[in-house]
């Protein structure tokens, strides 16, 4: 398919939103230079989510290139990179055209750049859900998280398989979204600020024995903090 | 004794076990029980020297009997002592995962008198977590040399991964410098392990996570050819998951142990572990990164490109036809991108610009594959160029692994004739 710079499609920022956008690209013959949530002054048109071409799309990902590259997509679709709906645009059309065949065709650019973006939101999923920590405020077992993806769907089911029994509660504060884990049941709230109660004594008894087995570990003879910031960026540290 | 002190005691008294792994085995929380283990092992923080802490590493008591001249809890050895209760043990794990803080706990001991008592004194403090707190996290615990099989036993239902410690790499070390410790009680926990996984253990929930062990490397004379055989052989014989190699840091002034002010041979123990890596995952004999004419690593390139640069006839690779084997001996390749090139190669031809999508480190591959550089600069037919940008790479690398930059920088390069003499260093 041939593409066309000058135009920008704006649409809602959900996924079926964008399935809709795929949509349009077929029965405009053209993918657009980008594909944006916002406003712009140039060439644009508002693409309006339409549940039922949305489903068409869905079914012929299905179909043409099979679960794992639906797979891909929902993945892809939670990065915060600015060109992931143009990616995934792209895969869809080369996917659609060359069938399952696009599972395997690495090297291809269109694959390789949404793949590039799938590991890039794997990636962060792992890291966020290795390096976070938790206070136990009023019993309840409470995070925040500043991933660079939106990564929280990803990462809950993690956290019931190990703690079933527990209620839990993860707040990202850079896409404003919190989680919510209580008697076998996840909720997922858009909060817009959220401000966790102080640690009572427990708490900080076992924050302060943390930091004297942290700071005793270390083998001082082979201090090397340049290879813990590698290790640990800061985003993955403690934020409260 | 307060908490804080014997957390203190304790696990400065564990920390130079370099095993913190939590990987290989896959479980969720039982009925009504708290914790689960990943295959692959999850990593919590990172320490101030840039390791990795995964495992609530402590020992449960620090009083230990043996006076083994490398050990800083050796009987003669004049520093604070502290012995934690079970219950002790079993709150500080239990909190400390709940807060995620930890992946689980690693138990390790002093000798209590007798290595039976000791390995009782474990298994009371592992009991206790697994039945009363009914924890499904990850157990590493250590066998003491010495165990009688049953105790073993009943230690090996109880964790996830058992290692006991080899400590030095030749018997000839250890009986100089660990009178107490024979090197057959070493081994025996790790036949028992070995012979219980044959026939059927892991099934029966015995060590589901397989065993390790560690060796203090620079305390003793061993060349590296004779421990990465050693390495081999244990691979092999008793089918370990891991060796860990420690650094050996000076904690005792003793004639036969290296000078107190003698660094950590940091540098030596990063080539170690990617021999390690090499023999493990990309199909490298012991024999093929090191011989008896070169028993020790080359200083300025790790074992894989000093093997690629001392075997011109190998290449250049064709990405396009090689085998899976062929691929992984490239430098830059490693096992994910050697398994994605077999994938692409299937839907088009495959060029230096291809390999760099699929994940090949495109700076070190591309002296060593067909179509690299055009033909014009490749190991065979410019190696001391091929070898000088490599040991800049490596160089560049190393920066940020020791942070002591005389820990293994390149000397300032010179002519050809420096360079040849750094490539043939190690083989």
């Amino acid at each position: 398919m041939k593409e066309n710079y000058n135009m920008t499609y704006i649409y809602d920022g959900t996924l079926e939103g964008l399935f809709t956008c795929v949509f349009r690209c077929y029965e405009d013959k053209y993918i657009p230079g980008a594909v944006i949530t916002g406003m712009t002054l140039t060439p644009c048109a508002h693409i309006f989510t339409d549940k039922v071409k949305a489903a068409r799309v869905r079914r012929g990902i299905y179909s043409k290139m099979g679960a794992a590259s639906a797979n891909i997509i929902f993945k892809a679709f939670l990065s915060d990179f600015e060109d992931k709906e143009l990616a995934i645009i792209r895969f869809i059309v080369y996917g659609m055209k060359a069938g399952e065949r696009v599972n395997g065709d690495l090297a291809h650019p269109d694959v390789a750049r949404i793949r590039e973006i799938f590991r890039a939101v794997n990636r962060e999923a792992n890291l966020t859900a290795e390096r976070m920590t938790f206070s136990i405020i009023g019993d309840v077992m409470v995070s925040i998280i500043e991933p660079s993806h939106n990564v929280l769907p990803l990462i809950v089911k993690h956290f019931t398989n190990r703690f079933p029994n527990e209620e839990i509660f993860i707040y990202d504060k850079i896409h404003k979204l919190g989680v919510t884990w209580a008697h076998n049941k996840v909720t997922y709230r858009e909060i817009e600020h959220f401000e966790p109660d102080p640690a009572d004594e427990e708490e900080e008894t076992y924050r302060k024995l943390w930091k004297i087995f942290y700071d005793t570990i270390e083998i001082k003879e082979r201090h090397n903090p340049r290879l813990r910031d590698q290790n640990m960026p800061i985003r993955h540290r403690r934020k409260f | 004794m307060t908490i804080e002190e014997k957390l203190k005691i304790l696990t400065d008294g564990a920390k130079y076990d370099a095993a913190c792994t939590s990987s290989g085995v896959a479980r969720i929380a039982s009925e009504g029980g708290m914790g689960s283990t990943s295959m692959g092992g999850i990593c919590h923080a990172f320490s101030g020297d840039g390791r990795c802490i995964s495992l609530l590493k402590i020992l449960l008591s620090n009083a230990c009997c043996y006076d083994c001249a490398y050990c800083v809890n050796r009987v003669s050895n004049d520093v604070p002592r502290a012995t934690f209760t079970a219950e002790e043990i079993a709150s500080l794990t239990m909190n400390m995962y709940r807060r995620y803080y930890i992946e689980g706990l690693f138990l390790s001991s002093g000798v209590l008198g007798t290595p039976d008592n000791t390995t009782q004194q474990m298994i009371k403090a592992l009991e206790l977590l697994r039945v009363k707190y009914k924890f499904c996290g990850y157990i590493h615990a250590k066998a003491i040399p010495g165990t009688s099989p049953d105790l073993l036993e009943r230690l090996g239902r109880l964790a996830d991964r058992v290692s006991s410690n080899i400590e030095l790499p030749s018997s000839a070390s250890l009986r100089l410098l660990a009178p107490e410790k024979e090197r057959r009680d070493v081994l025996a926990p790790m036949s028992y392990i070995c012979m219980r996984h044959e026939d059927g253990g892991v099934r029966q929930g015995f060590v589901r996570a397989g065993q390790s062990t560690q060796m203090i490397i620079g305390a003793t004379p061993e060349s590296d050819l004779k421990i990465i055989r050693l390495t081999e052989g244990l691979y092999g014989r008793y089918k370990l998951k891991r060796v860990f190699y420690s650094a050996y840091i000076p904690v005792a002034d003793n004639s036969l142990l290296p000078a107190l002010d003698s660094k950590p041979p940091l540098l030596r123990e990063h080539r170690l572990y990617q021999a390690d890596w090499l023999m493990r995952f990309y199909h490298f004999k012991a024999d093929e990164i090191l011989d008896e004419s070169h028993p020790y690593f080359n200083e300025f390139l790790d074992p894989k490109c000093n093997w690629a640069v001392n075997h011109p006839e190998f290449f250049p690779v064709d990405v396009n036809r090689a085998s899976y084997e062929t691929l992984l001996r490239v430098p830059g390749v490693g096992v994910k991108s050697a398994r994605r090139i077999m994938v692409a190669r299937k839907q088009r031809r495959l060029d230096i610009f291809q390999l760099a999508k699929l994940g090949v480190v495109v700076k070190r591959a591309k002296y060593f594959v067909e179509g690299g550089m055009g033909g014009k600069l490749n190991a065979a037919d410019h190696p001391e160029r091929v070898v000088r940008e490599l040991i800049r790479g490596e160089n560049a690398r190393q920066l940020s692994l020791f942070d002591d930059k005389d820990a293994g920088s390149a000397p300032l390069l010179g002519g050809k004739e420096d360079i040849r003499a750094i490539a043939r260093t190690g083989k």
